[in-house]
Order: structure tokens, then sequence, then C-alpha cells
């Protein structure tokens, strides 16, 4: 569980703490034809967690990378 | 080289222009995103509420999330769908004005006047707020009333 929310701090920070135009389609030039989900599926499942701040993290990064 | 510049110092969610996804976002995954906001609109607890509302106005910039929180409903069931079509729209409606209106926090009501905005952006959805003439009378109870003026961006 710790390792979920290190994750997500680190990828909210990348994010936030750095120039969006650069980061943000890092993140979309994930989805491969292997992965189309990428990089949405991983945030997608941790919603199911139980966790507040993973459930909140997920969401606010799936906020940034959709809109 | 202008947009780049302005891109840096945007707000996270401001600029939708040079960052959206041009790809759809995976259809087999918004049923997921949307049950979870939907859970998190309809629950008690106002800080999350409060980041569901945003991120639920974030998503809504994109006509894919417009049309699906349209057409399923159950997303904002809580605070907007429910008040807006089906049955009994005048009761719901009316407890959606008296929600905002006793609702302390102007943040949540900025994100709950935003996503209906957002949603007019789709004619199916701007015909169904139409239908009642009462919005205007809400906005305006709520900008009065309120004091929206206060209210802040979060540091996203």
């Amino acid at each position: 569980m710790d390792t979920v929310q290190a994750v997500l701090v680190s990828i909210n920070d990348m994010l936030v703490q750095n120039d969006p135009t650069t980061t943000i389609p890092l993140f979309h030039n994930l989805a491969t034809s292997e992965h189309p989900d990428d990089p949405y599926g991983p945030l997608i499942n941790v919603l199911g967690m139980e966790e507040e701040l993973v459930v909140l993290a997920s969401l606010r990064i799936l906020g940034l990378l959709v809109s | 080289m202008s947009r780049v510049r302005a891109c840096v110092y945007c707000h996270a969610f401001a600029d939708p222009a040079c960052r959206t996804d041009n790809k759809p976002f995976p259809y087999n995954l918004a049923g997921t995103l949307l049950a979870s906001l939907q859970g998190l609109l309809n629950g008690s607890r106002i800080p999350l509420w409060e980041v569901a509302a945003q991120v639920l106005a974030a998503v809504l910039g994109k006509k894919q999330f417009r049309l699906a929180v349209w057409e399923e409903g159950e997303c904002i069931s809580g605070w907007v769908h429910r008040a807006l079509r089906g049955g009994a729209q005048a009761d719901s409606l009316f407890s959606l004005i008296k929600s905002l209106k006793s609702n302390p926090n102007p943040q949540a009501q900025y994100w709950a006047i935003t996503s209906i905005w957002q949603l007019s952006f789709e004619r199916m959805a701007a015909e169904g707020l139409d239908k009642w003439v009462t919005i205007s009378l809400f906005h305006r109870s709520i900008f009065t009333d309120n004091g929206l003026g206060n209210t802040t961006s979060l540091p996203f």
C-alpha cells in the first residue's frame, strides 16, 4: 500500500512541478497497441482500493491527464 | 511558441489546449472512473466531494465524458442530473438549489456550477437544462447570497 502511495505522489509531482506541456504528453504517449489502456488503466485499477489517499491521488492524476 | 509560453504559467486544469489527449479515453475504463466520482459526489464528506467535483469538471472538458455523464446520469445524480432530468424534476431542482445555497463552501458551489456549465456545451444536455428557467434564478441566488467572488483556485 505504501508503494502505491509513493508512486502516485511521485507521478503527481512529475505532473505538477515540471512543465506540464512536456510532462503530460509523455504519459499520453505510453499507450501502445499492446497496452492500449495506458496510462489510465493502472490509475483506474487503484480506484478500487479502500485507502482514501490512493483514491484521491489517482483521481487527481486522472483529472490532469484527461483534461 | 506563444502557446508554449502561455502554458508555462497556466493553471493545471485551465489550459487544455496544449495538453489534451487526442485519443479517446478508453471506453472500458470510463464507467469505473465515473462510478468512483459518483460515489464521492453523492457522499457526505465535503473534502472528498470537492476533489471529485474538480476532477469531474476537468474530465467534462472532453466531449466523450460530457455525453457519458449526461446519458448515464448516475454520476451526478445527487446534485445535477436527478434535479434536471427525469421524473420528479421540480422537487429535485429545488433540493439542488437548496443544497447549493445552504452549502457553506463556495468552492463546492463553484465546481458544481462549472460542471453544469460544461454539460451545457452538449446540445442534448443544454436542451435538458434549458427546460428549467429557474436555473438562472439559482445562479443569481448563489452569486448574490454566498459571495462567490471570494472563491479561490486550489493549487492543482
